[in-house]
């Protein structure tokens, strides 16, 4: 096992006071190590951990000391943490930097505190026989895991009482702050308590990192309780594949048989039995601290729960489909069939590397308790709606995975208010969107399923084309009636305009529009006109367009130029876009967000300039596209599947990306091109025979 | 895949149930339709530094 660090809350839970002392601590430790070589004195991480205040979460059990008694107990306690942590690595063969520069970094600190501490403690005190134990207890727990970690001691043997030894023996040094306190005091009395309550502190730290730290544990050999339970031998290191073919089986046996269950529920029992020990000892700083780990360990064990259960529940009820392919014909066929075979895998998966999973909080003022919210409607109608384009090709053979994604997307809609689909229907300050909604509908639509977009999404779509259109042509995103609202829905427009944002976006607009075309092209006559007229006036001068919710001006071109393709395919606005994606073609046949190219990027402005070839076969970009594929060949990952990219932006610097999402998007260019270039085949022979009469 | 019922070593301490799901049953499952990639990202965002993501607003049309 790694040693445990539980991360420290962003503020500490600590007075204004208190803060200072920690903020001076900090200082102090600057000063101390400026006389090291900047190798040496670098901070190793800029994560706050508890050890940046661990004697402060004691202060109420030693009323007698005051925060200047305590201030060099820290600043040593700091110290010599840093130590431990670093050592840590060493003995894992993680450190980050040469073994030298460690070795150095611990010997620092170790010097400077043990300073600090003969300072503070005369010696034959209490202090440093204790201390001593607790040293010499760390050092006989790592040689006793090491004797696992090289493969010496089966790790059959590692059992929870040997594990549960090693960590409580790896973490209790710590131990060591509340002998210093107890000294300080002269006041045994607390000490026994305490230290049992850091000792089960420490087990619940450890078994929750343990559990996230897994895959890190398995390809180091580091043993750890979880391990022990499912792998009975140190895995033999070195072989990747093997070791990646042996994570994916251990991972089921994980969360399938219990196991990360198991080591959850005893890092709460642990928690338990701290906080029942220091209930009336220690004060709220403490108890916040382990309200917060208990507070991560019941949210993950829910989570995990939930998402087994999920998964065990489709397992019995999604039906077999077996994907028959013919041997490729072409290049492009070739890349259909490759990201086919992986979007089928995932569709028997249930889409779970698709799912967009995020983390808001009622710190954040968001309701519900639940903090992870989890929401697929919109990737899978983007998935559906690339295999109608395959069924298309493969006469009807994906109509059984579209008619059931199709019931899934029919299943998602929000049943209260207005209807239609929200982002992540779990959280309720987050109104139904067009974007969503125009997704759905051209699913439904291409589906065959008029009938239940008559049935879901008129109504939202009266409220967004009643109360929602501006002057100007536009929408806004947000499907929210503009009067008799209810509670939810004002909360909605207060979110809107203090988190999400209001006001159309180019690219929502541009879906929808799609969708109504799709849906009744003359009956939205006047919306589709005004909303293009809106679209044409917001075209950059390079001929792009801005998205709001998408990293990139690919995703939002090519949706506009799908648009004006299919209603006014005569309209200037294509051809400026059309050459914002011609200038903008890597030298590796690629296009890309940043500095690279990248196969998201690629497929949609192939996408983009398929429109050109639709609207008036044109033939101009047949050399650009080879080189397309070239590119596409060449960044194909070893599963068939393409990288996950930047895709979705829901807030600031946390992306949303997918493997499968790339794939898609591969997968519906190829097709696109696929098709176009057989027609082009088709009409050059036309040509020639034509010529030969 | 095996699916082992495991006893807990500290059984009197920790009367945990080890199994979630009866054995008999997931053997007639699909077992490789089982996703765990889902779980796998719930738990990187929980070791994620909780440093908290700022909300940028936006007038209409502007991006992040």
């Amino acid at each position: 096992m790694s040693l445990q660090s539980f991360e420290a809350l962003s503020s500490p839970p600590f007075s204004l006071h208190i803060q200072q002392e920690i903020e001076e601590t900090r200082k102090a430790v600057g000063r101390l190590l400026e006389r090291w070589s900047d190798e040496v004195a670098l901070t190793s991480s800029s994560q706050v951990t508890i050890y940046e205040y661990y004697p402060y979460l004691f202060l109420k059990a030693f009323p007698s000391l005051t925060l200047a008694d305590i201030r060099p107990l820290n600043l040593a306690s700091r110290l010599f943490a840093s130590s431990i942590f670093r050592y840590d690595k060493i003995m894992d063969c993680t450190a980050t930097v040469d073994l030298s520069t460690s070795i150095l970094f611990t010997q620092a600190r170790q010097l400077e505190a043990y300073y600090l501490l003969h300072q503070i403690f005369p010696p034959k005190t209490a202090f440093w026989e204790r201390f001593h134990d607790y040293v010499v207890e760390y050092a006989k727990a790592c040689v006793y895991e090491h004797r696992f970690a090289s493969g010496d001691q089966p790790w059959q043997e590692y059992s929870e009482a040997v594990a549960l030894q090693i960590a409580v023996g790896k973490n209790g040094i710590s131990k060591a702050t509340i002998a210093g306190l107890a000294e300080l005091a002269q006041d045994d009395s607390l000490l026994k308590p305490l230290i049992e309550a850091i000792n089960h502190f420490n087990i619940a730290c450890q078994m929750s990192d343990d559990l996230l730290d897994w895959k890190e544990d398995l390809y180091s050999g580091i043993p750890s309780l979880l391990l022990s339970r499912i792998v009975h031998e140190r895995p033999a290191q070195g072989n990747n594949e093997e070791m990646t073919r042996w994570k994916d089986i251990l991972a089921r046996e994980i969360y399938y048989d219990g196991h990360a269950r198991y080591i959850v529920e005893l890092a709460l029992e642990s928690l338990e039995r701290a906080d029942g020990i220091t209930a009336n000892l220690l004060g709220f700083e403490w108890h916040t601290i382990t309200a917060k780990l208990r507070h991560r360990c019941q949210a993950l064990l829910q989570d995990i729960e939930r998402i087994v259960d999920a998964n065990l529940h489709r397992v019995r009820s999604q039906p077999k489909f077996v994907l028959t392919l013919p041997s490729a014909q072409s290049q492009w066929q070739e890349i259909i069939w490759d990201g086919l075979r992986f979007i089928v895998q995932q569709w028997r998966l249930g889409f779970g590397e698709a799912r967009h999973i995020m983390h808001l909080t009622q710190e954040e003022e968001f309701s519900t308790a639940q903090e992870y919210h989890y929401g697929d409607v919109f990737q899978r109608a983007l998935i559906a709606d690339a295999l109608c384009d395959a069924n298309e090709l493969l006469h009807d053979q994906f109509q059984q995975v579209i008619d059931y994604e199709a019931s899934y997307l029919v299943s998602c809609r929000l049943t209260s208010g207005i209807g239609g689909w929200s982002y992540f229907s779990s959280v309720p300050e987050l109104a139904p969107d067009a974007d969503d909604l125009g997704q759905v509908m051209q699913v439904l639509l291409r589906a065959g399923r008029k009938a239940e977009v008559a049935e879901y999404c008129e109504t939202p779509l009266a409220v967004l084309l009643q109360d929602n259109v501006r002057a100007d042509g536009s929408f806004e995103t947000w499907i929210v009636p503009a009067t008799g609202r209810t509670p939810q829905q004002e909360r909605q427009v207060q979110f809107n305009q203090s988190k999400w944002g209001t006001g159309p976006d180019n690219e929502v607009m541009a879906n929808l529009l799609y969708a109504l075309m799709l849906y009744d092209q003359e009956r939205f006559t006047q919306t589709i006109w005004h909303g293009m007229t809106y679209l044409e006036s917001q075209q950059q001068a390079d001929g792009s367009w801005v998205s709001r919710w998408y990293y990139g001006s690919y995703y939002g071109t090519y949706v506009c130029l799908r648009l004006f393709t299919v209603a006014q395919p005569n309209s200037p606005t294509i051809e400026r876009a059309l050459s914002f994606l011609r200038s903008h073609q890597r030298d590796d046949g690629g296009w890309g967000l940043k500095d690279e190219s990248d196969p998201l990027s690629t497929a949609l402005a192939l996408l983009g300039l398929a429109t050109a070839q639709e609207c008036n076969s044109h033939t101009g970009d047949l050399n650009r596209v080879e080189r397309a594929l070239v590119y596409l060949q060449h960044s194909q990952e070893d599963d068939n599947s393409w990288p996950s990219i930047q895709f979705i932006r829901p807030r600031m610097n946390e992306p949303y990306g997918s493997r499968t999402i790339t794939s898609t998007y591969v997968v519906k260019a190829a097709i696109t091109w696929n098709r176009l270039l057989e027609n082009v085949s088709v009409n050059k022979s036309d040509i020639v025979s034509g010529a030969k009469q | 895949m095996q699916f082992k019922q495991f006893e807990p070593i500290n059984a009197e301490k920790h009367e945990h149930e080890i199994v979630s799901v009866d054995a008999h049953e997931i053997e007639n499952l699909d077992i490789q339709a089982l996703d765990v990639q889902e779980l796998e990202r719930r738990l990187e965002l929980a070791t994620a530094a909780a440093s908290p993501a700022g909300w940028e607003i936006f007038g209409p049309n502007e991006p992040i």
